[in-house]
């Protein structure tokens, strides 16, 4: 035992010292001067330039993606586990952790959410800006044949209907999608939708705001490109994209949409100004949506949304921009994902609601 | 710093390591002390006085204490212990006054919650262990600043213990040689409390936090939640603690077992001479025996175990919360006593052990919530009012990793059982172990590239 011993010390060290050459050479880069440029008296004190050290000494430490993505994969086949922030369904299928998660205090923050859409609409009222709301259910929820009894807590299983409850109340221009939802709709590897729901969504958009703001005028046509594969992104959180092959799941087969608008400019081509916003969420930026939903409306809209935009993220960048920004608007789309109503309220949120508090 | 940390793994160890070797021998206390500072001040600088400052009171009075013939030295141990006392019950039960105070009306308008310094309270039961001990005679005053300095600070034990007691490294702080075995064993220590905090606590965290903040958790919810925290709490503060043993040992300091398999006790008295062995020892070495201890008759002797582990309750953490958890085991031990006293049978072995388990597990319930409502909640569950099976709303957040985690956790409570019943057995496990160190350490090096640091537990307290 003893010799053993002394073997495995010898290369605990040699690992520790491996681990320093690799950190140095780290250090001795970029992110060595971006440290220096950090360095404060201040930040020593708190603690706060130890903290953002660390993480420089982590970003060098050795390590080897492929190994990493070998053993995330044998994880998945084996276990049925797909990390922390993805759950597998049924074979193929993954799914956000997120969706199906009890949040604490989820209630009062989608309670906060509904206070601030009618904040949001009573501004937009105010600037004769017409809000139409498209929140995206879960897919975990639209999907229940894929998801192999996947756990869903109550909190999650019930804050569309609750959402529902309180935009009835702010008699808010809603969107439900839920009713004859084109089954799956969704990606198997991915947590947005796919072509088919992104064009159901869009279709369901069209009708509310025919009804209220009339037809389109604006020619749009769309093109579908050939099909190729999609690694999703719930597949690139749970590290599966290196080793699919083994282990699976397989990536999506998609197809891309492309929108082609007739623009009718004048003999100098001085077209006004498209006068719809699109301002969401990643799903709005995927699938197609904004694409399937000029052609629905036949009017051109322009794409305000944001990847990891959440609940308001784009829209309060919207309305942070000040009046000139919205002088053309009539007509906003808010797309948000169903899961971000009990997520904690973020800081743009937050502000949003102080400063409209007596509205 | 966290030990499970790349900035220990392949920073300060190494560079520590390396400059412990090539310093001469007269001078590796001072390296020992001058990296354990920089190991503290690494979470916070402005704290590092603070624990320089009762170091020096530490030993100053000390030395103070030394100087005055044995009945004469009360003043200078009440001195000695004050400061440290002081800042103690300062830092970490200001805000719990403040607090209760204000919950009863009390005026105390523009009240700044106030940061508790991480391991000071480890930090000041050394110093007190240590103005007793000389007091008492037990151990010779140091006259060395920095051995004496490095006996408190050693950052192995600096920020969650173990309790070390200045007896245990005094002979080997005034002189020690390498020894490789030595070396290579607590290597092999460290590589496996490593193991424990990453691969097996670390795991469990997340499980045990959905647990812990449902808003309306059935009994199955709360029974696996508590098994969980159990669990991670055993293997973080023993894993800790493994490490902690094992970066002394590299050095040539000993320190001593904190941790005996308590999982497999048959009592609650049996629990506390297996669980945080540093602690109760302490307790009863520097509480319960000045109290009076046993040797005051069973009733009074029942109140000294009631105070003291009220008392170490209170320890863990500024909230009443910990206080009752204390209460609760003093109850616990009384009741043994109790038992004993009245000369009823031993119970069946299995029936001992589960009745214990059932009773820890209940406290790690009041030891885990942070707040009466949320132990309230936790109560409710229980109680079957939000039903009995499991809930959708932990089934979403337990992982078949948490799963098999908490399978092999619990066999690596009970795998020392077979050792027990056969020395064979019981020295193929130690070869396992210690062949397995190596690879679980490396394995759990690379979990730790795909996680954020997890701070352990006993850090809080």
């Amino acid at each position: 035992m003893r010799d053993h011993r002394i073997v495995a010390a010898f290369l605990f060290l040699a690992c520790c010292v491996g681990g320093l050459v690799s950190v140095a050479a780290h250090l001795s880069g970029p992110a060595g001067r971006a440290v220096l440029d950090r360095f404060s008296w201040q930040g020593i004190l708190t603690g706060s330039f130890a903290a953002a050290f660390d993480r420089d000494v982590a970003a060098g430490a050795p390590e080897s993606a492929a190994l990493n993505g070998f053993v995330d994969g044998a994880t998945y086949a084996l276990l049925k586990d797909a990390g922390a922030q993805v759950r597998a369904g049924c074979p193929g299928w993954l799914f956000l952790a997120e969706e199906t998660l009890e949040v604490k205090g989820g209630a009062s923050h989608l309670e906060a959410r509904a206070r601030m859409a009618g904040m949001i609409a009573a501004d937009l009222a105010r600037r004769g800006i017409t809000l139409v709301v498209l929140p995206v259910p879960d897919k975990v929820a639209m999907t229940p044949e894929t998801s192999c009894a996947l756990a869903v807590s109550s909190q999650a299983r019930d804050r569309l209907a609750a959402w529902h409850a309180h935009a009835a109340k702010l008699k808010l221009n809603e969107i439900d999608v839920t009713a004859d939802w084109p089954a799956p709709g969704f990606l198997r590897t991915d947590t947005h939708w796919d072509v088919s729901g992104a064009a159901f969504a869009a279709a369901r958009v069209a009708a509310v705001v025919r009804r209220l703001d009339g037809e389109g005028k604006t020619q749009v046509t769309l093109t579908e490109g050939p099909d190729h594969l999609r690694p999703g992104d719930l597949m690139r959180l749970a590290n599966l994209t290196r080793t699919a092959s083994w282990f699976g799941p397989a990536p999506d087969t998609v197809r891309d949409i492309s929108a082609d608008i007739a623009r009718s400019g004048g003999l100098l081509d001085d077209a006004p100004a498209p006068d719809t916003v699109l301002a969401g969420s990643s799903y709005s930026l995927n699938s197609g949506f904004l694409e399937s939903l000029q052609h629905a409306l036949q009017r051109e809209v322009v794409q305000r949304s944001e990847a990891g935009g959440g609940f308001s993220g784009a829209l309060l960048a919207l309305l942070d921009k000040g009046p000139e920004a919205l002088k053309p608007v009539k007509l906003v789309i808010w797309e948000w994902p169903a899961r971000s109503l009990t997520l904690p309220l973020t800081a743009a949120e937050r502000r949003y609601m102080e400063i409209h508090a007596h509205d | 710093m966290v030990f499970a940390s790349d900035s220990f793994i392949f920073l300060f160890l190494p560079v520590f390591l390396a400059t412990y070797a090539l310093a001469p021998a007269a001078w590796r206390n001072l390296v020992i002390l001058a990296f354990s500072w920089t190991f503290y001040a690494w979470w916070r600088l402005d704290f590092l006085p603070l624990i320089v400052s009762i170091a020096v009171w530490s030993w100053l009075t000390g030395l103070w204490i030394a100087a005055r013939p044995p009945e004469r030295r009360r003043l200078p141990l009440i001195v000695a212990i004050l400061w440290p006392l002081l800042a103690l019950v300062w830092f970490k039960y200001a805000n719990l006054f403040a607090e209760t105070a204000l919950s009863l009306g009390a005026p105390l308008t523009g009240w700044q919650a106030i940061v508790l310094p991480i391991g000071l309270s480890f930090f000041v039961f050394g110093a007190i262990s240590y103005s007793v001990d000389v007091a008492r005679g037990t151990v010779k005053a140091e006259p060395s600043f920095i051995n004496y300095a490095t006996y408190q600070s050693m950052f192995g034990h600096l920020v969650a213990g173990p309790v070390v007691r200045y007896e245990w490294v005094a002979e080997r702080l005034k002189a020690r040689a390498f020894d490789r075995d030595e070396f290579a064993l607590g290597v092999e220590r460290f590589m496996l409390g490593f193991a424990q905090k990453v691969l097996l606590a670390d795991t469990l965290a997340p499980l045990v936090d959905a647990g812990f903040s449902l808003s309306n958790p059935s009994a199955a919810d709360v029974g696996l939640s508590v098994l969980a925290y159990a669990l991670q709490l055993y293997f973080d503060f023993a894993g800790y603690s493994s490490m902690a043993i094992g970066l002394g040992l590299m050095v040539g300091l000993k320190f001593h077992e904190n941790f005996d398999n308590p999982y497999l006790s048959f009592s609650i008295t049996e629990f506390w001479r297996r669980w945080h062995i540093s602690l109760s020892t302490w307790l009863r070495d520097y509480l319960y025996i000045p109290l009076g201890g046993s040797r005051t008759g069973l009733a009074r002797s029942c109140v000294n175990v009631m105070i003291t582990m009220g008392l170490g309750g209170l320890w863990h953490g500024a909230s009443w919360t910990f206080l009752v958890w204390g209460l609760w085991h003093g109850i616990g031990l009384v009741w043994v006593r109790l038992w004993r006293a009245v000369g009823l049978p031993v119970p069946p072995v299995l029936v001992g052990h589960v009745a214990t388990l059932l009773f820890v597990l209940f406290g790690w319930l009041l030891f885990r919530a942070q707040t009466w409502a949320e132990f309230g909640v936790m109560l409710h569950g229980l109680s079957g009012a939000n039903g009995w099976g499991l809930s959708d709303a932990l089934g979403a957040a337990l992982r078949p990793t948490h799963l098999l985690t908490i399978a092999l956790g619990i066999a690596l409570v009970y795998v020392p059982l077979a050792g027990r019943a056969s020395p064979q057995l019981a020295a193929k496990g130690r070869w396992l172990t210690s062949w397995s160190a190596l690879p679980l350490w490396l394995a759990a090096v690379w979990v730790l590239q795909g996680r954020t640091v997890v701070p352990f537990l006993y850090f809080q307290f």
